[in-house]
């Protein structure tokens, strides 16, 4: 039974889409032996296709009367896409710069695409990380019972000794966040960073965010900001909640933007650039709430007022964004005040 | 045991097999088990380890029906997709043995060569596996023949097609979830096309005696499962025989052991299925699936081919010593108690559902299917009578809809 849950939350006012935190991820776990698709963490524009292609039409997850849902594997080609590398031998040389191969698909495919006309264009960033959920899907549907939650932080992982590659955890998984490894044969996913939050750390994604949109701690320590963000403020909703599977990953919403623009180019008074319906399908019906919060401490601070919420999400000192309690292995590196620093643990290096 | 082998010498070898096909009962086999027999023809020279080779050409299979598995649902789409429309499928059987070593050959059609790929993020392989008893003779309970179960474990010897080959496991399991691979002696293992046929030939080969599994028995039961990759088949979802036997004539014939397996096999022997059909509607479908009545999923195993793979013995004892024949519950996550408040630390509580048993203070174990031992013996067998009949129709017609 787990005890404690490690959540984090995600500020997608702050997001500029940098993919600073996807790389950070794919350097740290998901390079080769078949782990190039993977992408623990990947950051998807809305509105469009994400990855993998469709994700949120393959299924899975519980429907309201708790019954597991049936899911479906995405195809590599089609909804992963097969990764690609480019001609920079050549490159090197002279040549123009060019995929090998024909892409198809991949993560953030569709970054270009957005909604709506010039003007009136709109999109915003969604990073994607597995949601470390309370009721996880992928575990519900392991018929080896390989999948398990960690009692001390809820993080949710794959024993790898159990795992034969059924794949039912892949398509169980509503957000498509577990993948299949086919060389090595078993399935792997994001782990919160386990081995980092163990040392004090927060995940590489979070540490790594030049945006500082990303929160860490645990949902039942009341000093942190994730806490206060998400039970205090109620501004960081779940992403998907009908999904059924109770994530702890919670998004701060985007506001709706700047108005639109009329014909003739003048703005529409009350107007919204990004549609509270559209943020609906995604977060519920909870958004309107938690966008009137943010709006009503945005007008308080506009009239020179204080506002404990938006300072927190300014997060003017990173360290403050990440409350993870005592390292329960403590060793090699601890967060300091200005980000990494190493610490003597007579280990080499 | 090298995989090379003189197709020439196998062929002479195997015109020694000692006794010729059954036509009738063997000495000492009660005469209802002759259809559950496959004889394991007695080589002189050594096993063929090439599923192709001649020598298994010579003797004779015995054609056994496998159902797709639906006792438990798993969650993919496309497969079950597939699952509603399956079929089920004949594995032919053939095995031999020179005295010191088992080869067991299962032959089974597969328009599709469906081998995993190290890239192939959604593709499955093709595959079969042989299941025997861990514990057999007198007084040994066939496990459950979905793996086992927790007083009754099972050895499991599986191959599967990849683009480079087979990968072999051997396994232990004691129930649905519990297989945890094991060392149970040398086993060579081979998977080949049979284009004539357009399917697959796999071949098990393993010591008689080897891992703690002493197969030099004179009957050993045996269980085969074959999975087709291009319907999405890996995992439970299969298609498997019920519990069958090999007859090793070279080995003494454990009669009182016979006798129990025999249990309800005579025809006639069971009782009136048209009566346990009113008694099953009555009461087990309030749980069970089986075909068109549908009962909550993941409450109770779903019934609606039980009559391919259950022996009478086990349906008799499942309806009567329900907490001797417990299997453990799939995934009591499968199924959310969303009246439950969350945990401290916001993690859903323990998904309590549907589980098929209660773990008592003493760690004794009570199925939650009631016993039924009060039933008098002519509603059991009669009940066992028309669990039989479920999932015998040649089409899907038994499948879940």
């Amino acid at each position: 039974m787990t005890t404690r849950q490690l959540a984090m939350v995600m500020d997608l006012n702050k997001c500029i889409g940098c993919q600073t935190c996807t790389v950070a991820c794919k350097t740290q776990w998901t390079q080769r032996n078949g782990r190039d698709y993977m992408y623990w963490n990947h950051v998807e524009t809305r509105p469009g296709d994400g990855y993998p292609k469709g994700w949120e039409a393959l299924g899975g997850g519980f429907d309201p009367s708790g019954a597991l849902q049936d899911g479906a594997v995405p195809a590599r080609a089609s909804e992963y896409g097969i990764p690609w590398d480019y001609n920079l031998d050549e490159a090197a040389f002279g040549a123009e710069v060019r995929p090998q191969g024909q892409p198809t698909h991949g993560p953030n495919w569709d970054e270009d695409r957005g909604a709506g006309e010039f003007p009136n264009a709109w999109f915003f960033y969604l990073p994607r990380i597995c949601n470390h959920c309370a009721s996880p899907a992928c575990l519900a549907a392991c018929p080896r019972g390989a999948i398990y939650k960690r009692a001390e932080d809820g993080v949710v992982l794959v024993d790898k000794t159990r795992c034969e590659g059924h794949r039912y955890c892949v398509a169980a998984c509503p957000y498509k966040k577990v993948y299949a490894n086919p060389t090595l044969g078993y399935s792997e996913k994001c782990i919160l960073c386990f081995p980092r939050v163990e040392q004090g750390l927060p995940p590489a994604c979070a540490q790594q965010c030049v945006g500082r949109m990303r929160w860490v701690g645990y949902l039942d320590d009341e000093a942190s900001q994730v806490f206060q963000l998400v039970r205090r403020f109620e501004v960081a909703l779940p992403l998907h909640p009908e999904y059924g599977t109770q994530p702890n990953v919670f998004y701060v919403p985007p506001l709706p933007g700047p108005p639109r623009f009329d014909a003739q180019g003048r703005p529409v008074a009350g107007s919204e650039r990004i549609p509270t319906k559209y943020l609906e399908t995604l977060f519920g019906p909870a958004v309107k709430k938690a966008l009137a919060t943010l709006q009503g401490e945005l007008a308080r601070r506009r009239k020179g007022e204080p506002s404990e919420l938006l300072d927190t999400l300014i997060a003017f000192r990173q360290e403050d964004m990440f409350r993870l309690g005592t390292p329960t292995r403590p060793g090699l590196v601890r967060l300091g005040r200005r980000g990494v620093k190493s610490v003597d643990s007579g280990e080499a290096r | 045991m090298t995989a090379r082998h003189l197709p020439r010498r196998a062929a002479l070898a195997l015109a020694l097999v000692l006794p010729a096909a059954a036509t009738a009962a063997p000495q000492g086999i009660p005469p209802a088990l002759t259809t559950e027999i496959v004889e394991v023809a007695d080589l002189a020279g050594p096993v063929p380890t090439d599923p192709a080779s001649p020598a298994w050409n010579a003797l004779p299979p015995v054609a056994l029906v496998a159902a797709p598995q639906v006792s438990i649902r798993l969650p993919d789409a496309q497969a079950n997709a597939a699952l509603a429309k399956a079929a089920n499928r004949t594995v032919r059987v053939r095995a031999a043995t020179d005295g010191t070593s088992l080869g067991v050959l299962l032959e089974w059609p597969d328009p599709t060569e469906d081998r995993t790929t190290p890239d192939g993020v959604e593709v499955f392989g093709d595959a079969a596996a042989l299941q025997l008893p861990l514990e057999l003779g007198a007084g040994k309970r066939l496990p459950y023949v979905g793996m086992g179960d927790e007083r009754a474990r099972v050895a499991v010897f599986l191959q599967r097609a990849t683009s480079t080959g087979t990968v072999a496991r051997q396994a232990i399991g004691a129930g649905f979830g519990t297989l945890a691979r094991a060392d149970l002696g040398g086993l060579t293992v081979a998977m080949r096309r049979d284009p004539a046929r357009k399917g697959w030939r796999a071949l098990f080969v393993r010591p008689l005696a080897a891992g703690g599994l002493d197969l030099r028995r004179g009957i050993v039961p045996f269980a085969v499962a074959v999975w087709d990759g291009s319907a999405k088949e890996r995992a439970g979802n299969k298609a498997l025989t019920g519990w069958k036997l090999l007859r090793l004539a070279r080995f003494p014939l454990d009669a009182a052991y016979a006798a129990e397996l025999a249990w309800g096999l005579a025809p006639g022997e069971l009782g009136d299925a048209r009566k346990g059909k009113e008694l099953f509607e009555a009461t087990c479908t309030a749980c069970h699936s089986a075909g068109e009545l549908r009962a909550a999923p993941g409450l109770a195993p779903d019934l609606s081919r039980i009559g391919v793979i259950a022996s009478p013995a086990y349906l008799r004892d499942s309806i009567v010593l329900p907490s001797e024949v417990i299997v453990p519950t799939p995934n009591p996550a499968q199924h959310q108690d969303r009246a439950a408040k969350l945990a401290r630390g916001a993690a859903w509580p323990d998904d309590d559902g549907y589980v098929w048993y209660r773990v008592e203070p003493d760690g004794k174990k009570t199925s939650t299917m009631p016993d039924f031992s009060s039933l008098p013996k002519e509603d059991v067998q009669a009940i066992v009578a028309h669990l039989r009949t479920l999932g015998l129709e040649p089409s899907g017609s038994g499948g879940t809809p």
